[in-house]
């Protein structure tokens, strides 16, 4: 277990002072055109530049780098001319503890957190003979002679899961992915737009039943990066700092495989852990998050996180998304920029670029009122991790 | 079977894996057990992850057990297995969950809690995969 009293001097001691990302909406629709804007490294180039511009901070003061997606440590530093102390490579939720940490320790005073794909114009493929992520997550390959296959027919069991326990139905999970699109209708950048209510959701095909199209993410390419720094760096930066006032981690390994910790427990004995320290590190009450980020590569991840964070009890997910609650004007906004689902599937990334955006009253048309603290929370494949930001 | 006829993907080929798929030659339904402190080991693994013992006997269960969840996938991923097909968990009686088929149920006759059977089919892929039938 953390200790309690050295994490408490973890608080507020990095800030997220520049974001950066690629046209998703216009490089989707030059790739249908048959266009292709760039290749991983590309794109991390694109949302690199675009986070170093926004920021003020030069390209010399990079001390470290953090990578995720399928771009390597070395060559992206190489493309970038960045020669860093530290790398690593992580997702995105633990990248920004991983950068939160080094700066808090003094082993670097600012970290380039940068994320590439070019998933859709390279064709990546998330189930069948060539899914990718098999040597990491046994799951993903093991059952391929029955058939099993992709991360969304795992999701898919265990909502159905979900819906024998509780009675949670397809179309409340609906509102899940109605919400969002709700969002993006007021995000330029976001790749999906068009209107969709419920029957239009209900409307579209199975892809594994019982998750229909709109449940999964889109699959589309682009590049994010963040810029983070100490609190004192930021003062005379062009941006007002984002803080990164409380973090967790905990992961369910054991059973992985054997899927145990997902459909016998929803990830809950995770949850439970990171609730527990998140909320404390960062001095922020549950009641005052303004909003959350959920990592929702399917829209199931959204209600297992809102039931195993305590945002609704458990089994009342399904009758709390169906109220309207995440969408705008809601009592909860959940992904406002239309997260993976509507806007960019960039892995968690864009969640944090639009929290940042949240928090410094830069969001446009879909800006909060009044919002001080924004919680991202992520459980995809058992690796919970939880961040609250706040802007004062 | 022709050449043409696109093939079921084979089975994950680890290096602890293959007495799983020769024992289901046999029509067995066998899992690594330590033999120190009695833990199913599921998938196999080089150690018991309960007590780190390297003993493992791969030991037969009943091949009963209930069903957890299942798919029903309609979208095609390997073009060896026609949609749509159904994917289930069951919860062995011993324990351990395990991934497979049911066979000789429409899937939309499929439902929580149901009752299970080990059964054995034969592939024209060279091997015999375990599969599931409500249990008589």
């Amino acid at each position: 277990m953390a200790n309690r009293d050295e994490i408490a001097a973890l608080r507020d001691a990095a800030c997220i002072v520049g974001i950066g990302e690629t046209d998703y909406a216009l490089d989707y629709e030059r790739h249908r055109g048959g266009a292709v804007s760039h290749d991983s490294y590309g794109y991390a180039a694109t949302a690199f530049a675009r986070a170093l511009a926004d920021s003020g901070v030069n390209k010399g003061e990079i001390d470290a780098v953090v990578t995720a997606g399928p771009i390597s440590d070395e060559r992206i530093c190489e493309v970038l001319g960045v020669n860093p102390a530290w790398t690593a490579s992580a997702d995105a939720g633990r990248a920004v503890i991983q950068a939160a940490t080094w700066i808090a320790s003094g082993l670097a005073n600012t970290v380039a957190l940068i994320y590439g794909n070019n998933q859709r114009s390279g064709g990546t493929q998330y189930g069948g003979p060539r899914a990718t992520g098999g040597d990491g997550r046994l799951s993903y390959v093991y059952y391929a002679p029955w058939g099993m296959t992709s991360q969304g027919a795992l999701y898919a069991m265990m909502f159905r899961r979900h819906m024998g326990l509780y009675g949670t139905t397809q179309e409340e999970l609906g509102h899940i992915a109605v919400a969002e699109r709700r969002w993006a209708e007021s995000n330029p950048n976001a790749v999906m737009r068009k209107p969709m209510d419920i029957d239009a959701y209900l409307a579209a095909r199975y892809v594994c039943e019982p998750l229909r199209l709109f449940d999964y993410c889109l699959v589309n390419d682009g590049g994010v990066c963040l810029i983070m720094t100490r609190p004192d760096r930021a003062a005379d930066l062009a941006q007002p700092p984002v803080y990164v006032s409380g973090f967790a981690s905990a992961e369910l390994d054991v059973d992985a495989t054997q899927l145990r910790p997902r459909m016998v427990d929803f990830y809950r004995p995770a949850h439970d852990r990171v609730r527990a320290q998140v909320y404390e590190m960062s001095g922020v009450a549950q009641g005052d998050i303004d909003a959350l980020q959920v990592y929702d590569s399917f829209t199931c991840h959204v209600l297992f996180a809102l039931e195993g964070f305590g945002f609704c009890s458990e089994g009342e997910g399904g009758a709390f998304v169906a109220t309207g609650a995440l969408g705008p004007g809601g009592a909860l906004p959940v992904n406002t920029s239309g997260g993976m689902l509507s806007e960019s599937y960039m892995q968690g990334w864009n969640h944090q670029a639009e929290i940042a955006r949240q928090l410094r009253g830069q969001a446009g048309a879909r800006q909060l009122d009044g919002c001080s603290a924004i919680q991202y929370i992520s459980d995809a494949s058992g690796k919970c991790a939880s961040i609250i930001y706040r802007n004062d | 079977m022709t050449s043409e006829t696109p093939a079921r993907p084979q089975p994950y080929d680890g290096f602890y894996d293959r007495p799983f798929w020769e024992h289901a030659a046999r029509y067995e339904l066998r899992l690594p057990r330590c033999t120190g402190c009695g833990s199913y080991v599921w998938p196999a693994a080089p150690v018991c992850d309960a007590c780190l013992s390297p003993d493992l006997e791969w030991t037969a269960v009943s091949g009963k057990g209930k069903l957890l969840s299942w798919v029903v996938f309609h979208r095609q991923y390997f073009p060896g297995i026609p949609t749509p097909y159904n994917c289930i968990l069951v919860e062995l009686d011993e324990g351990p969950l395990f991934i497979s088929n049911l066979v000789g149920l429409e899937n939309d006759a499929i439902d929580f809690d149901l009752r299970l059977e080990v059964d054995f089919l034969d592939l024209a892929e060279g091997y015999t995969l375990p599969v599931f039938r409500a249990a008589g």
